[in-house]
């Protein structure tokens, strides 16, 4: 049976908010959510390419990483738009904080529900979360932030963002932008 | 609409879907007013492998912050993070009701907790560790607790109310400890007031 438990460099890697560790370790894992994490956190589009081309094609849904990219980038923009809902503006350097403080919370509660998914016994597979358990720690985690549980899922594959959204935050997804001020996209 | 409202809640087993979602439970149904409840959309994710159960029922609910500042003595409203202005909704998830057992703790471990003495943390770990509640048989399972991983070495918890029909695991922040017992009271009283009928539309199984 694959072992889904949280590692202790898993538990140092959000101690430390290194989300990229963190995913990439789930990654190796095949924990499902883990795709959308790492691609998220990724130090660049070539560790993304990497990972999927090494990787169990099965795991990644025999899909490349055009869409998997189009995948984290829905994200992005819906928690810009979650964000802007809850009240919160700022310049894109702020709002990129922002969506990193969004993504510890949201891998901290994963950690938690897998530990208490493993110890508890719950569902088939002891640290293998359901779509239900998912769904519900990132309502979780948005409660933190004032963004409504409705924004989760609000883009990936029921409803992608249209034009206007994309074009307002798509540029807030990028690597090793940090340092940046506003290299694409309309923040101000 | 507001006539028939006021009739739902002076009545204590009433009929009212139409303008409430209602749950099934083993032994009750529940009709919780839409504003509370939060559906569980499972449509988000990309395919991939899953686990096809766990996770309770398909419904959670979720309370604003006055609300609970106005029913439950000494709730502290928690602010938003990192500065958003506004404060923190209170998430439920509810599922089929926990079999409780008594825990024995490891003395070398187990350290009560400043805010609720009755609590004692039971493991050391920093996510998910467990916290057992002091009774007059011994100590029982009360809920897990994490480290935030903020500068101030907080954590944040979550309990797990278990009632004869439910398990009610609600999401608590360190100075609103003391006052579990009056939010537990809270939800039970909620509960009860949500009790209604048995009705044609039901939600989806636990699992």
């Amino acid at each position: 049976m694959p072992d889904f438990s949280i590692s202790t460099s898993e538990q140092t890697a959000l101690s430390t908010k290194n989300l990229e560790r963190f995913w990439y370790s789930r990654l190796q894992k095949k924990d499902p959510i883990a795709r959308i994490g790492y691609a998220l956190w990724c130090k660049s589009a070539d560790d993304l390419k990497r990972a999927i081309a090494e990787g169990d094609s099965q795991y990644w849904d025999n899909k490349g990483f055009t869409y998997w990219d189009l995948m984290a980038r829905s994200t992005v923009t819906n928690l810009a738009a979650g964000l802007e809902q809850a009240g919160f503006h700022g310049t894109f350097r702020d709002m990129r904080a922002k969506i990193k403080e969004v993504g510890l919370e949201v891998a901290r509660q994963h950690a938690i529900f897998v530990k208490i998914d493993q110890k508890n016994q719950l569902g088939n597979t002891p640290g293998l979360l359901s779509l239900s358990q998912i769904a519900k720690y990132h309502h979780i985690a948005f409660a933190k932030f004032g963004i409504p549980a409705s924004f989760y899922g609000g883009t990936w594959l029921s409803v992608v963002p249209d034009n206007v959204e994309f074009k307002l935050y798509g540029g807030l997804y990028c690597h090793d932008c940090d340092a940046s001020d506003k290299p694409q996209g309309s923040l101000n | 609409l507001k006539k028939l409202l006021w009739f739902c809640g002076f009545v204590s087993l009433h009929a009212c879907s139409a303008e409430h979602y209602v749950l099934t439970t083993e032994n009750n149904h529940l009709c919780f007013p839409l504003k509370y409840v939060v559906k569980i959309d499972e449509s988000v994710m990309p395919p991939g492998n899953y686990d096809p159960s766990g996770g309770g029922y398909d419904i959670s609910l979720i309370f604003d912050a006055d609300e609970l500042a106005t029913s439950v003595a000494d709730y502290q409203k928690i602010p938003l993070s990192l500065g958003i202005p506004g404060y923190q909704k209170m998430y439920v998830m509810l599922a089929k009701p926990l079999a409780l057992k008594k825990i024995d703790p490891v003395p070398s471990v187990g350290v009560n907790l400043e805010a609720a003495p009755q609590l004692m943390r039971l493991e050391k770990d920093e996510i998910a560790w467990q916290v057992g509640e002091k009774r007059d048989q011994g100590y029982f399972h009360w809920g897990q607790c994490s480290n935030t991983f903020d500068a101030d070495n907080s954590f944040d918890c979550i309990r797990d109310l278990v009632t004869e029909d439910l398990t009610m695991s609600y999401v608590i922040h360190e100075p609103n400890l003391k006052a579990y017992p009056a939010i537990d009271e809270f939800l039970i009283a909620k509960m009860a007031e949500w009790r209604c009928a048995p009705d044609s539309e039901t939600d989806k199984p636990d699992r």
